[in-house]
This record gives structure tokens, sequence and C-alpha cells, in this order.
């Protein structure tokens, strides 16, 4: 009787976890609901959580974090998510919940506390100043290759602006792939300085598109300007491969050693055949001589 | 003395008379039952046809070939009817110039089938076509790296050399029957006339006949060898478990000959009990025809051995499921049943003289070919159930292979064909060669060609 | 995008991509008109303009579905297809780390190239190496080897390799015999044993040999790198339809690879380095163009079903 209690009960317990599994609530503890976001809501934060989102969130989320990613997803803009505190966000998003893959692995605390605060302006954008106009301007030095942004005022002035985030790239065949790091802040004057990476592949002569960006950022507008330097090894392509003689090439293009040899033995064999077809001719014509 | 002399001549020349109305009896005599037979052949191959049509129209999803199976019974019955066609090289050239005499009542048996063979071989690989309108690629964009290109040209080439070997031979026996079958229809006494060449039997016309059959059977061999080669390669030169093998030639023109000396046997046997050759094709002929079935038989044991026990030792993956599907799983039924009753049994029994009397050989035989033709199914299909990768996302259906209705019929079909060429081939030219036995018989090539 | 060229050339284009629904009106969510689209545009630009159908009607359509105006008409184009895009080699790397099994791919795919639920370009496969390995989602293309055993075998170069490293197949040209199916050890190919889907539909569509559209009943089909894509220097269909970042693709020659979810260009030797990657079957000595990144730190761990193998 025992033995069929515990039965039972592990019965029920399996049960009830099976069903625990697949309608998993987000149980947040009044802890984990009440913890203090970190980070004030600066320019600066909000572009590196606007940069996280996009990078992790907008293929669920959606751009506009309206839950229409490439799959149906939470709305994050809406009253319902947006009523929960910063704590409760950002244990859901640690965590994760079905298809929602817990991020607290991936992701550091200070990143995941910017998301939430760039999806807090997202709904609420007069928390932050409207952004300004800027002029980027790019020089580039020769020696140790290397490519220096300025950034300056977009007015008359043209005064330095400090701590601007810039972002550089080398143009590819799909995308731009990031030289640099992630964020790389201008100086008091101005100027920003990011070393050209060695190995990059240019095009067959070695030129490569920079492009250098200002954008995501919630102080200045989003401003691109771009270089074409002979700084990379020239790109180097193999199509002399795929044009050879080969097993797997085109018909004119077999290999020699197959076509000698193939052609050879169709040569000999028909060179047999007609020779007995011949034969057939002369044995008509001996029949008749024979008849003559 | 003289006219002794012209007495025994008189005697050979009847005696030669009766050799010729024995071999050309089946010219002269057409039954109710052969008519019945041919109606029964052309109806068989009439389904096929209807069959044929409704593939056409609606795409080979008539058949249960799916992209896992993606040949099937066609491609097993082409390999067939490639082994089947193996024999006439095997009897006529092999033998022949090994000089064995005996077999000469049995060549124009195994050059007609090879012949009839070849042409069912050939069709039945454009009905497995997807596109049989675009066959003509094949000679505008032809690519010699393609075995199947190599296939196309070996295959034309031996249905070329075995057509002349079967009539090469035939051209005296044509003169003869331009002279005594002048009661049959204009249309036939015309064909004999234009095929026996003005055939007169001088010793040059004999010379270059005899110059180009030996030209033909040194080629032929290498041909024939290399049209079951070139055949198997087309699995061979794959990477699939269970394809992916360096024995696929030897091993497929081993059961080839196999496979030929049965079918040879078996028409043998069909023609001595409809028509009266027991004089011509005796017991002693089934017996060494029993005997070189136990010779090939043996080989391809051999060449089985090697092709099944090496792989099953290692149980490389990727081999093992092919294999254990074989030996243990789903195919294992057919795959004992093919290797015991279609090889080793009847190599136990043929050892044993009163088994290659004509009857039980013939029975043997039979059960030799369907083994054969199963054998073929066996290496076609398991391995394309078995890729390298899961068979995810399919229909269930994709996991097995089950021939419809309709590709059963159109490969019955293809066997009607063969049949009926061979039925046709009988009452139209002698199936013994007349010449050859004559000559053989000790009559002079004078009355040959003087009666 | 913004390209508003009006000349008759344009105007043909459009024609043959809309005109031959045979229908007055524009049915655009079906994969005839299907084009590539980058993952971060909107497929809507909102912005409309008025062109000229077959019925002589003028319509309003989108501007965003009259993209690739600079691509010739086909059957110019189709000879052309045969040489592959200069100073290019396509390569794709699938991270298996991410893939969830959302079937975003292999639904486009189909959409896109005319596929029936059975027939496969791309296959997602719940592969499970042994007995004590965890299972995981793998999606398998076309491999687009550099010693391809398909087009080795084939009698009439209907399947055929471009010096961009894709492997086409020709409609046109293949005969149907299926060697290349058996040739294949991916299993990446497809037949088709009846009409194909929507044969109808496409009756009057140019057949395009970069996307292999129409289908053609009795001759092989198999995946394109979505070539037409390519050409309009676009991520194949699949590549940016994932949601899950699972799949890269780039050229081999640029050393580079952009994710089709995120659109971020990384350098495919330094991806391929820091993640162990791999190619299927390397000991068959085909030579992939796809490489794999091991199955490690998976967000979702598929539960193991029955796998037929």
């Amino acid at each position: 009787m025992a033995r069929l209690n515990t039965i039972v009960a592990i019965l029920i317990f399996a049960c009830s976890l099976g069903a625990f599994s697949q309608t998993t609530a987000w149980e947040v503890s009044a802890d984990q609901a009440t913890k203090k976001n970190p980070l004030e809501i600066l320019p600066k934060n909000l572009a590196l959580g606007r940069n996280i989102f996009k990078r992790t969130c907008v293929s669920c989320h959606g751009e506009k974090a309206d839950g229409k990613g490439l799959i149906q997803s939470t709305n994050l803009i809406d009253e319902k998510f947006q009523k929960q505190t910063d704590g409760v966000v950002f244990y859901k998003i640690i965590t994760g919940r079905d298809k929602m893959p817990p991020f607290g692995a991936m992701l550091k605390e200070d990143e995941i506390w910017s998301v939430i605060n760039y999806l807090r302006v997202l709904v609420d954008p007069s928390a932050i100043p409207p952004p300004k106009n800027v002029k980027l301007e790019l020089t580039t030095g020769e020696e140790i290759k290397s490519i220096t942004a300025i950034v300056l005022s977009a007015d008359s002035a043209k005064l330095p602006l400090n701590e601007v985030d810039v972002h550089f790239y080398v143009k590819r065949e799909f995308g731009l792939m990031r030289i640099g790091e992630m964020s790389n802040y201008t100086g008091a004057d101005g100027k920003v300085k990011v070393v050209f990476p060695e190995k990059i592949v240019g095009d067959s002569e070695g030129n490569v598109t920079l492009v250098v960006k200002i954008e995501n950022n919630f102080l200045y507008n989003d401003i691109e300007t771009t270089a074409v330097k002979k700084w990379g090894t020239p790109l180097l392509s193999h199509e002399d491969e795929f044009n050879r003689r080969a097993l797997w090439g085109a018909r004119d293009k077999s290999p020699v050693w197959l076509l000698l040899l193939a052609n050879g033995i169709i040569a000999i064999v028909w060179a047999v055949i007609v020779y007995v077809i011949y034969n057939l001719f002369r044995i008509k014509k001996a029949g008749r001589i024979f008849i003559k | 003395m003289t006219d002794l002399y012209r007495k025994e001549i008189e005697i050979k020349k009847e005696q030669f008379q009766d050799l010729v109305s024995d071999l050309n009896s089946p010219l002269n005599r057409t039954g109710s039952s052969f008519k019945i037979w041919i109606g029964f052949l052309l109806l068989l191959i009439g389904i096929a046809g209807f069959m044929y049509v409704r593939q056409l129209q609606q795409g080979l999803g008539t058949t249960d070939m799916r992209d896992i199976a993606s040949w099937g019974l066609y491609i097993a019955d082409f390999v067939f009817l490639i082994a089947v066609s193996l024999v006439g090289s095997l009897i006529t050239a092999i033998l022949k110039l090994s000089n064995v005499k005996w077999a000469t009542p049995l060549t124009r048996i195994s050059e007609i089938i090879a012949v009839a063979a070849l042409i069912a071989a050939l069709l039945i690989i454009v009905v497995d076509m997807g596109r049989p309108d675009r066959l003509w690629h094949i000679f505008v964009h032809g690519r010699l790296q393609s075995p199947i290109v190599w296939d196309i040209l070996v295959v034309n080439t031996y249905l070329v050399i075995s057509i002349l070997l079967l009539y090469i031979p035939l051209i005296p026996d044509l003169a003869l029957l331009r002279k005594t079958m002048g009661h049959k229809p204009k249309w036939q006494q015309k064909m004999y006339k234009i095929l026996s060449l003005g055939w007169q039997g001088t010793e040059e016309q004999f010379r270059i006949m005899n110059l180009s059959l030996t030209a033909l059977m040194v080629i032929i061999i290498p041909v024939a060898l290399s049209i079951h080669t070139v055949t198997s390669w087309l699995f061979a030169s794959t990477l699939r478990p269970g394809w992916d093998s360096t024995i696929f030639g030897p091993y497929f023109v081993s059961g080839a000959f196999m496979v030929g000396a049965a079918t040879v046997i078996v028409t043998m046997y069909v023609i001595i009990t409809n028509y009266n050759f027991k004089a011509y094709i005796t017991d002693k002929h089934f017996d060494l025809m029993g005997k070189l079935l136990v010779l090939t038989s043996l080989v391809y044991l051999y060449f089985n051995l090697n092709e099944f026990m090496v792989p099953a030792y290692k149980m490389k993956s990727g081999e093992s499921a092919h294999i254990l599907g074989l030996l243990v799983g789903e195919y294992s039924l057919l795959f004992w049943s093919v290797q015991i009753l279609g090889m080793i049994l009847p190599i136990l029994l043929l050892i044993i003289k009163p088994f290659r009397k004509p009857k039980p050989l013939m029975i043997i035989s039979v059960v030799v070919v369907i083994g054969a033709f199963l054998k073929r199914f066996l290496i076609v299909t398991p391995t394309l159930l078995h890729p390298f990768l899961p068979v995810q996302n399919y229909p269930e259906s994709y996991h097995h292979y089950n021939p419809t209705f309709s590709e059963i019929m159109i490969t019955v079909g293809s066997f009607a064909g063969i049949m009926l060429i061979i039925s046709l081939f009988i009452k139209l030219f002698p199936i013994i060669p007349v010449y050859e036995t004559a000559h053989e018989k000790g009559f002079p090539n004078e009355i040959i060609n003087n009666s | 995008m913004e390209d508003q060229d009006y000349s008759p050339k344009s105007r043909r284009r459009f024609l043959r991509k809309f005109g031959s629904l045979g229908l007055g009106t524009l049915a655009v969510s079906t994969g005839l008109t299907e084009s590539c689209t980058n993952p971060t545009k909107d497929l809507e630009s909102g912005k409309k303009i008025t062109l000229l159908n077959s019925k002589n009607e003028l319509v309003e359509v989108d501007s965003a579905y009259i993209s690739n105006l600079n691509k010739d008409l086909a059957p110019n184009h189709n000879s052309e297809s045969r040489k592959g895009l200069p100073g290019k080699k396509f390569v794709l790397v699938v991270d298996l780390a991410k893939c969830k099994n959302a079937r975003k791919c292999m639904d486009k795919c189909q959409a896109v190239h005319q596929l029936r639920p059975d027939q496969h370009h791309l296959n997602v496969l719940l592969m499970k190496d042994s007995e004590h390995t965890a299972p995981y989602y793998m999606p398998k293309h076309c491999q687009h080897c550099d010693n391809p055993p398909c087009v080795k075998v084939c009698p009439v170069d209907a399947t055929f390799k471009r010096s961009d490293g894709i492997v086409l197949i020709d409609n046109e040209r293949c005969i149907g015999c299926r060697f290349c199916i058996a040739a294949c050890p991916y299993s990446a190919r497809s037949f088709n044993w009846v009409e194909p889907k929507d044969a109808e539909k496409y009756k009057d569509v140019a057949y395009d040999i970069e996307k292999n559209v129409p289908q053609k009943k009795g001759t092989v089909t198999k995946c394109t790198f979505s070539a037409d894509c390519l050409r309009d220097g676009k991520l194949p269909y699949c590549v940016s339809a994932c949601p899950n970042g699972v799949y890269y693709f780039g050229n081999e020659y640029e050393d580079a690879v952009t994710n089709g979810t995120s659109g971020e260009t990384v350098s495919l030797s330094e991806l391929l380095a820091q993640n162990s990657a791999y190619r299927l079957m390397e000991d068959l000595g085909t030579a992939p163009s796809v490489y794999y990144l091991p199955p490690k730190d998976r967000t979702l761990i598929p539960e193991i079903e029955d796998t037929h193998s």
C-alpha cells in the first residue's frame, strides 16, 4: 500500500512537473522585483542598450520591439509589459522561458540594464534631449595603417565633440565588418583613431572601402563617411581551379587521360566493327564473281 | 569405285537434307499454341505500353520511386538484362575460342538471347528516364566523364557486335533458306535473299567469314566484360555504402555469367520440348551446361563472400546499417532466399549428376534466374534506402520501396519483349546453326553448297 | 529600392514577374513574386509606383516589389548563369548551437522554389551522432562541394559547378536519369516525380536557372545557394529568413561572412577557428562549401524523438 502511494505520488509529481514545464510561469520573488536599475538613463547607456537590442532581441521582438520579429513574440512597448518593474524585466531576461533564451549567461548585467533603459526610452523619448547634427571628417595614417575620425559640431563654429561613439567598418560582400571596438569614443579634440587590422582582403588590387559611422546615438543624428584605401591584401581568386580539366568539369573540360583512353578504345573497337562490316560487302562481291 | 563414291555422296546428300529439314522444322510448323503464345506476349507488351503511356503523362510518380529510393525496379531490370546479355559472349566467343565443340548448337540461342536482352535493356533505361523526350541531349551534350555515357557507348557497341555475331554465322544458313523456303511469303523470301548476301560458299567467302568471326570473337570479350563492368560502375562510382566497392566489376561479371548460363539452359529446355531437336541438343549438352552453371556459380559465390563478408566483419558505420538490413534486417528474408536458393543450393544440387538431367536442371535454372533478378533488386534498393544522413521530414512511405503495379507490368513487359523477339526469331531462322552443325558432322562444303 | 527606371526593359522584367500570373490582380504573397530581401529592410516601403500590367491596365504596386531592375531577362541571363560571379566563392556557415528548428528557412525555400512539402532543397535534420551524445538540429543544404560527386556523373552537363563555387542544375537540360541523386552522399537533391506544385500558375514564367523556377516534371532540382539573390548582392532566401542567427553567408575570398539575422559581418577565418568548425563527411573528399559550427552552448536541446536512419 505504501509502495502504491509512493508510485501515485511520483506519478502526480511527474504529471505536475510536465504540466508545469509547459506553461512555466515567471515566478519573480519580491526581492528580485524590487531590484534597482543601477544605470541612469544617459545617451551613452542607451546606445549600448540599443546595440545589444539590435543584436540579440530584434530577430524575435522586431525592429520596433512590438513583438513582430521573424517569429511572433511578446510586445515590449505595450502597457502590459511596460508596467513591470525594471527588476521583473531583468529577472525575465536572465532566466528566459519557452522560446525566450536565458540571457544570463550571454550578457553582462550592465548590458541587460541598458537594454531595459532602452526599452523605457522607446515608449517615452522625452527622457532625453533631441539629437543634433554633427560633421564627420576622416584622416588616415599611412605609416601605421590607421584611420582617425574627427567629430565636429555642424554649426560654423566646428567645435570638436567629446565622448562621441564612432563605429568603423570595412565593406564586405553582404554587409559591413567592424574594425576597432564595439564603441570608440572621441577625445577632447573630437578625434578617435582605429588601427587598420592586418590580413583584411581588399579587391583584386587591394582596395578596401572603409565606412565610418555615427549611428544609434541618442545625442547625434546618424552620419556616415567612406574612404577607399589600398590597404588590404589583394583578393586572390581561385577561378582557374574551377576552370581546369577535371572529372567534374564541363564536357569541354574532360581530363586529357580520359579523352585519350576513351576515344582510343572506341577507335580500336569500332575499327574492328567497320572492318567486319566491310567484309560483308567483300563476301557479297566474292559471291558475284563466282556466278560470273 | 566412282559409283560407290557417288552413292555415298547421294546418301550424304540425303542425310544432309534430313538435317536441314530437321533444323528448319520450326519454320514450317506454326500451330495454334504458338499463336496463342504470341498473342499472350503481345498482350503483356500492350499492358506495359499502356502503363508507360500513363507514366509519360503523369511522370515517374506512377512508380514507387521517390527522393530516397530514387532508382528501383527499372534499374534492377536493366542490370539484370545486361547480365543476361553477357551469355552471348560466353558461349559464342569464350567457349568457341577455347575450341569447345559441344557448344556449337547453343551459339545462336545464346546470341539471340543477348541481342533481345540488350534491346530490352536499352528500352528499359529509357523508361527509367524522367525526360525521355530529351534522349538526344546525350548525343548533343554528352559528357565523357559520366559512367552513363560510357555505358551507352559500350552497350550499343556490344549490341552491334552481338548482331554481327548473330548474323554472320547465319549467312550460309540464309543461303540454304533462300533455296528451300520457296513456299514462304514473298517478303520472307526477299528477306532471305537480301540477307544471304549472294552466299555461294566459295573458299574466298568462307575465308572472309571466318576471318570476320575470329575478329569479332576476340573483340567481343573485352567489350562484353566492359558492358557489365561499366554497368557496375554506375553504382561503384558513387560514395554510397553498399555500392562503394572495388570488386563490383568482377562481382557483376561473374553473376552475369551465372544468370546467362541459366537463361540458356531454360531456353534450351523450352526449345527441345517444343521442337524435335533432341538429336542436336542432347542430355549431354544439358549436363555440360549444368557443369558450366556450377562453375560460374562458384565464382559468383566467391565474389559474394568478398562483397558481404568483408564489410560485415568490419561493420564500419554507414556500411553497417546497409549490411545489417540485408543480413538480419528488413531485407534479410529476400537476401537469404536469393543467396541460398538462387546460388548455394543450385551449386550443391548440380554437383550431383542426376540433377543435371534436362528437367531438374531447367527447374534449378529457373530458380537461379529469378534469384538473379531479385539479387539485382537487392543491389539497387537497400543501398538507396540507407543514405549517410537520416531520412527525415519525408512521408513514411519514403522509408520503403515497394514497386507499383505499373512498374511491375512494365518490367514484365520487358521480359515479354525478349521472349517475343526469340519466338519470332525461331519462326524465321534456324535456331540451331545448320551449316556449322553439318560442318561439324563432317558434311563436305560442296554438299552443303549444292543441296 | 528607389529605382524608378521606366525603361522598356524594366517594364518587361516587371511584366514577367507580375503579368505572368494571368490575373488582373497581383497575388504578391505567393512564391511567384518572392524576391530577395535583406533582413533589416521592411518588405513594404509604403511608396507606390504605377505600372502597366499584361492586360494593359495601370496598376499601383509598392516600390519594394520592383527591385532587381538591373537584372537581365531570363533567356540571355541563363547562359551567363553557367559562368559564376567573378572574384567570388560563396560559403555558408551554419551555427548548430543556434538552431532551434524554427524551420523558417525551409518554409521560405519551399515557397520560393515552388517545392512540394516533401521536396527539400534544405532539410533540417534532428541528429544524434551516438547513444550518449546529445541530439541537435542540423540544417542541411546542398554542400556545393568543390569536388562534387553529382556533377562528375551527370551525362549531359545539366548539373555543373560555377567558378564561384555554386553547383546548379539546368532544368531544361536534365534528362531525369537521377544518377546525381544516387551519387550525392548528402541526399541533397530532389526529383519532380509528378507535375510540380502550382505548375499552372508558373506556366508562362520564363525559366531562371539561378532560381531553378519554374520546376519541371521529370527533372532533378536542388539548392542553388539562391544564386539569383547573390547576383543582386543579397543574401540567400534561407539565410535571411532565419530568426535565430544560425546562418552566416559570404565570399570566401574576402574572408568575411554576414549573419542573415543580425546582419553582423565577421571574419570567416576567425569564426571558423574560434568555433572549431567542421565540414560534413570530410573523409569523402567532397570538399564542401558549407561549414558547421559545433552545437555547443545551445539554448535549446531537442527532445529525443524517434529518429529514422
